[in-house]
C-alpha cells in the first residue's frame, strides 16, 4: 500500500504540492484527476522517487520510502511514465527485461525464468510476435504498451502509471486498462479522461492547485458541480443504459447546457 | 512506422560464435603483425625467436642478434601494445556513450584529451615531471587526463545531483580551460623543437612501447575490460536516463562516479603509452553496435576484440606504409576512419538506433 502524508515540494518559485494525503488501499485502482498544472505528475513522481518532497512523507507499507533502497522499492513498485525518450535503439525483448533488473545481484546472469516472465508479460499486452523488433521502430501506443510489459515484468504488487493512456488510440487505451485491472495490482495512476476514471477506478482523488480538492469513489467524486470547479468546465454525469457506471458528457462554450 | 529490420545477432550460440571468430581473429592477427615489417623476416625464424624467448627453445643464437631485437623488442611489444589500447579505447568509448548518454561521445570526451594535451604541453616545453624517468611526457599526460577528468565530475555535482547533460557541459567548460592553458605555454614558448615533438606526440604513436613499462597499462585496461563486460545492466539503465532507471531499482548517479573513476584510469594509461589516437573509441562501437544492438551485455565484450583488432592493423598500416618512418597512427586512423564513418552514419539503416 502505498500512502503520502502532507505532502510538500517546491520546483522553483512555484508550490507545486501544498500538502497532499492520500491511500492507494490494497489491489484496488485509484485515480488522481485534475487539470494540467494540478501537481498530478509531481505527486507521482514523488512517489516513484525522481523528485524528493520538501515536507510530508511518503509510506510504501507503512514504512518511509527514504528508508528503502531504490532496489527494493523498485521490487515493490513498478512505473510507467509519460514520456520515454530513446536515443539508442534496444529490442522491444530488451527493453521488457530491464524489468527483471530490481531482482538481480549486481553479477546475476538472466535465467531461462526471466525470459519466460518477459515473454509472458509482452503476451499480457499483446506484443509477443513485436519482441525482436527495434524499439524505436515501434508508435507511440506499442511502445506505451511495451512499457507496461517492463512493468509487468518487473512482478511488482504496486503499479504506478502517469497518464499511460496517452498516445493511445482508444482501443488500446481499454485494452490497457484491462490488462491492469486483470493483476489485481494495487494501482495509482494519473489520468486526463474523466470518463476511464469513471470506467476502471474503484477510488479517485480531484486536485486542484497542489491540493486534494474532494476525493471518493468516482461515482461520487466525479460530479458536474466538481469538473466544473476543478476543471472550469460546464459537464454532465449521466449512467450508463445497462450498467452501474456513468459517463461525462462536454459542453463547449458557445453551447447551451447546464451552467 | 518503418519495419527498418537490421541483421541482428540472435541468441546465445551465435554470439559465441562471433566471440569465437573475433578471438580467432584478434590471435591470427597477432601473429600475422609480428611477421610484417620494413625488414622481411620469414614467419618461421619470428616465431622461433618467440619461442626461445617464452620457453628457452631452440638454439641460443636466437636470442641476439638484429632480427631477435626487431621481433622480440620492437615489433611483439608494439602489437601486444596495440591490443591493449584499441580494446581501451573502444571499451571506453562504449562506455562513455551510455554515461554521456550520447551517441556522439568518444574517450577524450569530459576534459580528457585537453587535461591529457596541458600534461604533456607542461612536460615537453617546461619540462615538469622530468623525475618521472624516460616517459615522462607520457605520465604528465596520463596525469592531465586523470585529473582533468575528475575536476569534470567534481563541477557537475554543483547545485545538485550530477546528470549526463551537466556532465558534457562541465566537460566542455574544463576543456576549454585546460586549453587555454596549453596555448598560453606554446605561445610563450622559444622552444621549436620541443613544439615539434608536442605536435607529434598529439599524433598518437605505439613505437614507444617497451617490456618493462607497458604492464600496468595492460593490467588496467585487462581489469577495466573485464569489469565492464559484467556491467551490461547498468549500462544499458544509462541509455534509459535517470528517472526510468530509479523505477527499475539502479541509482546511476554512484554508478556513473565509479565508472568514470575507472574509465580515466584506463584512459590515462592509455594515453601514457600511446599518446592521443582519435577516432577508434568512437568508430568500434558503432560498428560493432551494428551487429550486436544497442544491449551492452554483446556490445561491450565484442567491442573489446574487434577495437584490438582495428588498431593492430592500424599500426601495421602506420608503420609500414611509407618508404622510410612511421605514419602517425592518429593520422592514419583518422585518414581511414573518418570516410567510413561518414559512409556509416549516412546509410539509412543506421541512425545511431535514434528512430528508423
Amino acid at each position: 500500500m502505498i500512502e503520502t502524508k502532507e505532502l510538500r515540494i517546491r520546483l522553483g518559485a512555484a508550490e507545486i504540492l501544498r500538502g497532499v494525503s492520500l491511500q492507494s488501499g490494497e489491489r484496488r485502482i485509484v485515480g488522481i484527476l485534475g487539470p494540467n498544472g494540478s501537481g498530478k505528475s509531481t505527486l507521482l513522481k514523488c512517489v516513484y522517487r525522481v523528485l524528493k518532497p520538501d515536507g510530508g512523507a511518503v509510506l510504501l507499507d507503512g514504512r518511509e520510502l527514504r528508508t528503502y533502497t531504490a532496489k527494493q522499492s523498485a521490487r515493490e513498485m513498478a512505473v510507467v511514465a509519460q514520456h520515454n525518450n530513446y536515443n539508442f535503439e534496444f529490442e522491444v525483448l530488451e527493453v521488457v527485461l530491464m524489468g527483471r533488473s530490481p531482482h538481480k545481484k549486481a553479477l546475476e546472469p538472466d535465467t531461462a525464468e526471466d525470459y519466460r516472465i518477459a515473454g509472458e508479460a509482452l503476451g499480457e499486452v499483446g506484443m509477443r510476435e513485436f519482441a525482436h523488433r527495434g524499439f524505436n521502430t515501434l508508435s507511440g501506443g506499442e511502445q506505451q504498451r511495451v512499457l507496461l510489459a517492463r512493468a509487468l515484468a518487473q512482478r511488482t504488487p504496486c503499479l504506478i502509471l502517469d497518464e499511460p493512456t496517452n498516445h493511445l488510440d482508444i482501443r488500446f487505451q481499454l485494452q490497457m486498462l484491462d490488462a491492469v485491472k486483470r493483476q489485481n495490482f494495487t494501482v495509482l495512476c494519473a489520468l486526463h479522461d474523466l470518463n476511464l476514471a469513471l470506467l476502471y477506478c474503484d477510488y479517485v482523488y480531484l486536485l486542484k492547485d497542489g491540493q486534494v480538492w474532494g476525493q471518493g469513489a468516482p461515482q461520487e467524486a466525479i460530479t458536474a458541480e466538481s469538473i466544473r470547479e476543478v476543471y472550469g468546465v460546464r459537464a454532465e454525469v449521466r449512467p450508463y443504459p445497462d450498467m452501474e457506471k456513468s459517463y461525462v458528457i462536454y459542453y463547449p462554450e458557445d453551447r447551451p447546457g447546464p451552467k | 512506422m518503418s519495419s527498418a529490420r537490421r541483421p541482428r545477432l540472435r541468441g546465445k550460440l551465435a554470439f559465441s560464435a562471433v566471440m569465437l571468430l573475433l578471438l580467432a581473429g584478434l590471435l591470427a592477427s597477432v601473429v600475422l603483425a609480428v611477421g610484417i615489417g620494413k625488414v622481411p623476416i620469414p614467419f618461421a625464424r619470428a616465431y622461433r625467436i618467440i619461442g626461445h624467448e617464452l620457453f628457452g627453445t631452440g638454439e641460443s643464437s636466437l636470442g641476439s642478434g638484429s632480427e631477435h631485437d626487431i621481433i622480440w623488442q620492437i615489433r611483439l611489444p608494439r602489437t601486444i601494445l596495440a591490443v591493449f589500447v584499441g580494446m581501451g579505447l573502444s571499451v571506453v568509448g562504449c562506455v562513455m556513450q551510455a554515461i554521456c548518454k550520447n551517441p556522439m561521445a568518444d574517450p577524450y570526451i569530459l576534459g580528457v584529451s585537453s587535461g591529457a594535451t596541458l600534461g604533456a604541453t607542461a612536460s615537453i616545453l617546461l619540462g615538469v615531471g622530468a623525475a618521472f624517468g624516460s616517459n615522462a611526457t607520457g605520465v604528465c599526460a596520463c596525469l592531465g587526463a586523470f585529473g582533468a577528468n575528475m575536476l569534470v565530475q567534481a563541477i557537475s555535482g554543483i547545485g545538485g545531483r550530477a546528470n549526463s547533460t551537466k556532465l558534457i557541459l562541465a566537460g566542455i567548460a574544463v576543456s576549454a580551460v585546460a586549453a587555454a592553458f596549453s596555448d598560453t605555454i606554446v605561445y610563450f614558448c622559444q622552444d621549436k623543437q620541443g613544439i615539434q615533438s608536442l605536435t607529434f606526440w598529439s599524433m598518437g604513436s605505439l613505437a614507444g612501447a617497451k617490456w618493462g613499462s607497458m604492464g600496468a597499462a595492460i593490467l588496467t585496461v585487462a581489469a577495466g575490460t573485464a569489469f565492464f563486460c559484467t556491467q551490461y545492466r547498468t549500462l544499458n539503465l544509462m541509455l534509459l536516463g535517470d528517472e526510468t532507471a530509479v523505477t527499475l531499482g539502479t541509482d546511476l548517479c554512484r554508478w556513473r562516479t565509479a565508472y568514470l573513476v575507472l574509465t580515466s584510469a584506463m584512459i590515462g594509461m592509455v594515453v601514457c603509452e600511446a599518446g592521443m589516437i582519435g577516432f577508434v573509441g568512437l568508430l568500434v562501437p558503432h560498428i560493432v553496435r551494428m551487429l550486436s544492438g544497442t544491449d551492452h551485455r554483446r556490445l561491450v565484450p565484442m567491442c573489446s576484440l574487434a577495437g584490438a583488432i582495428f588498431l593492430v592493423w592500424a599500426d601495421v598500416a602506420a608503420r609500414s606504409v611509407l618508404k622510410s618512418g612511421e605514419l602517425p597512427i592518429g593520422i592514419l586512423v583518422s585518414l581511414i576512419g573518418a570516410p567510413f564513418f561518414l559512409w556509416l552514419v549516412f546509410r539509412k539503416a543506421y541512425s545511431f538506433g535514434g528512430g528508423a
